[in-house]
């Protein structure tokens, strides 16, 4: 895709982005579903990854989509998109809630219930445990780009955007967050490489 | 291993180790060469396997949220929002109503006196004798009529004496006017 046509594709989808907030000003409720649906998995996805549970993470989904209804009014058009609003709004009060609520933590049994349907073995299981634990052990900034980075598949631009800060800052986090990732989990990686696997 | 090719290999650890396995995440100016590389040399092919071992490890921890899930969570969300919305369209409907109530009970045909003139009977009080006049006029005639002709009688000096009389007969000898037995008081 060249550079033209990018700009053209984020320009098209600010100005649908624009367009839904005026509905949503509105008291548009069709407006309103529209962004939910195409944004509430991605919101609970990064909640549940910062805040290691997925019922709080639920909660912080409806919150932050409430604010979207009741802050609609002041949305300035043009100036971002609601994926980078969401993402923005998600990562705050997920790092405030951490911090409000410091006692969190987790076991390996991190949220089985939930995915069981999606893993197929104990050992997926037991890894998928594993890689949340040392997820949760990582600080909450370190947590937060190697979410939207790695799990979101953001950009280093639109991660930096969200973080409200440089690229050249959030570069040097994810390097800390994946060499402390990659060192917590060597077991589990190693376990995976092809001469490895029988 | 070459000068050049330890470069390489350590620009491909710092990209591996900052964006992960996947080339297309790498930066454009890099990934050409980086790639050229990587299928030259057993240690970068080594060194990518290792960082797509740790990639894999990572996606384990993938959040996935199901489309049912993701259903409920919509609809509890677009209730919180409804029931405010509801709740203005319900008061906005009980306030109109209240209002055109109000306005009915309220309403104002003729001008305010002559509903004051309606109520005006409500607001009487009347008195406890109120309309027993007569009877009261004529009970007070007599009884004046009455005390006069007793007055008459009882100066006469026979009536008088009459009285003493009646009291001897009971062996108690009074002395007294007409007045000592009314005991001084003008009932006049």
């Amino acid at each position: 895709m060249t550079d033209k046509r990018k700009f053209s594709s984020s320009r098209d989808s600010r100005d649908r982005d624009d367009r839904l907030m005026t509905l949503i000003a509105q008291g548009d409720g069709m407006a309103f579903e529209t962004v939910v649906t195409t944004h509430l998995g991605r919101v609970v996805a990064v909640g549940s990854q910062m805040l290691g549970d997925r019922s709080a993470a639920d909660d912080l989904a409806q919150d932050v989509m409430l604010k979207l209804w009741h802050h609609a009014k002041d949305w300035q058009s043009g100036r971002a998109k609601i994926s980078t609003w969401l993402y923005r709004v998600t990562s705050n009060l997920a790092i405030d809630r951490i911090r409000a609520n410091k006692t969190v933590q987790l076991d390996e049994d991190w949220d089985m219930a939930q995915q069981a349907t999606q893993i197929h073995s104990l050992e997926e299981q037991h890894l998928q445990g594993r890689v949340n634990q040392a997820l949760q052990q990582l600080s909450e900034r370190q947590r937060l780009v190697l979410v939207l980075f790695h799990y979101q598949g953001l950009t280093m631009s639109e991660t930096a955007e969200i973080m409200e800060s440089s690229v050249d800052a959030v570069q040097s986090l994810l390097a800390r967050s994946r060499a402390v990732m990659k060192k917590k989990l060597a077991k589990e990686w190693q376990s995976l490489l092809p001469d490895q696997i029988e | 291993m070459s000068a050049g090719n330890n470069e390489k290999y350590s620009r491909l650890e710092a990209v591996l180790q900052l964006y992960g396995a996947k080339d297309q995440k790498w930066p454009d100016k890099d990934r050409g060469a980086l790639l050229d590389f990587v299928k030259a040399d057993d240690a970068g092919q080594q060194l990518l396997r290792e960082y797509q071992a740790l990639d894999d490890c990572l996606d384990f921890g993938k959040v996935v949220v199901a489309a049912s899930e993701g259903k409920t969570l919509t609809a509890h969300i677009m209730s919180q929002i409804a029931a405010p919305v509801q709740q203005i369209q319900n008061e906005g409907v009980q306030k109109s109503d209240v209002c055109s109530d109000f306005n009915a009970d309220h309403k104002v045909d003729k001008p305010f006196t002559d509903q004051l003139l309606k109520m005006m009977p409500f607001m009487q009080k009347k008195g406890p004798l109120e309309g027993h006049f007569t009877q009261i006029s004529l009970f007070a005639a007599s009884l004046f009529l009455g005390l006069f002709i007793g007055l008459m009688l009882t100066s006469n000096p026979f009536w008088e004496q009459a009285i003493q009389v009646a009291f001897l007969d009971n062996g108690i000898v009074v002395e007294q006017s007409f007045e000592d037995v009314l005991m001084g008081v003008d009932v006049l």
